[in-house]
């Protein structure tokens, strides 16, 4: 028995199912297992090995793919749900601005109105009843 | 109204130029659509992978979720199961190790489970045999030849898949052939 005859076909045999071999490597290959019985026997081997493993097949849970489409699909609804409240919460954010500034001028103003009102009514205090009409004329004065 | 529908291929638009463009955009219906079409071969692949049943569910759903998140890699140059395939071996990995299981790198090949899915999957008794043989080899070569024999990918496929050179995904294909064939004609001779 040529032992590296039978190594470079076995090699062969695998490398066929593996990378693909050559067409010259082919045609050696198939001349030599048609004339060795042990070669061609573990050449069945290996062919029923990857029939083996091309046909094993898994039970298929279809309730699992369901379950997987549900997450899936709420994971893409998700970021189009947060740009909802995201442009909500702008929009308040925007709205907010001018009615802020607004409350802001009204206090403001009605601060200044009873600063004036206290200042007046503080003068108004400080002067003598009797000196009340120098006051009053005096606006008229500048004018 | 225009109603959103699944994107049809382009002209000269492969089919995984198409799912890279659905998925950028986020195509609901297109992504349902690889749900349905390759959640069975990432089942397959994970418990090829891993062995395990028990945690496939988690793996599959967090594998799509990364997907989604991740679609912006994906640029429809490669089959879609390869990268697809590439981000279930990370979440399956990242897990085990969380779980303080061994990487697979380093574990050995564990003594098959009666309940081992492969074992609960034989239809006959040849397959059975099949099925422990598969069960006790190690779970590097059981992954090179799933992807090489059931998902037909190409060796450089595989071997970006995986993270290693062409020579040595060939390696593990045959070494793996080799000691499936060993074992299975030792059960066979033992019958």
């Amino acid at each position: 028995m040529k032992f590296d005859l039978h190594q470079r076909a076995r090699f062969l045999i695998g490398e066929a199912r593996i990378a693909g071999i050559a067409p010259q490597d082919l045609l050696w290959l198939r001349s030599h297992v048609a004339g060795c019985a042990e070669c061609a026997r573990y050449e069945e081997e290996v062919v029923g090995v990857v029939r083996g493993i091309k046909s094993f097949a898994f039970d298929s849970d279809a309730t699992m793919t369901e379950r997987v489409q549900v997450a899936v699909a709420a994971r893409i609804r998700k970021p189009v749900a947060l740009r909802w409240w995201t442009a909500a919460a702008v929009f308040l954010v925007v709205a907010a601005v001018p009615l802020c500034e607004r409350v802001r001028v009204a206090r403001r103003e009605k601060a200044d109105a009873t600063l004036i009102e206290g200042v007046e009514n503080r003068v108004w205090r400080a002067v003598p009843l009797a000196m009340e009409p120098l006051i009053q004329s005096q606006p008229e004065q500048s004018k | 109204m225009p109603v959103e529908v699944m994107p049809i291929s382009q002209p000269g638009e492969s089919e995984a130029e198409r799912i890279a463009r659905g998925l950028r955009r986020k195509d609901l219906d297109l992504v349902r659509e690889l749900v349905e079409r390759y959640q069975y071969r990432l089942v397959r692949y994970l418990i090829f992978l891993t062995a395990r049943r028990e945690f496939v569910e988690d793996w599959a759903q967090e594998t799509w979720v990364r997907v989604l998140d991740r679609a912006a890699q994906y640029d429809g140059q490669s089959r879609f199961e390869a990268w697809l395939f590439s981000i279930a071996r990370n979440v399956a990995l990242d897990d085990l190790r969380r779980r303080k299981h061994l990487s697979l790198e380093t574990t050995g090949a564990e003594p098959l489970d009666p309940a081992s899915p492969f074992l609960s999957a034989a239809r006959n008794e040849e397959a059975a045999r099949l099925a422990i043989a598969l069960g006790g080899l190690d779970p590097i070569y059981r992954e090179a030849l799933l992807l090489r024999f059931h998902e037909d990918l190409s060796l450089q496929e595989i071997g970006k898949l995986v993270g290693a050179p062409v020579p040595t995904v060939a390696s593990r294909i045959r070494r793996g052939l080799e000691r499936l064939r060993l074992q299975w004609k030792e059960g066979a001779d033992e019958v």
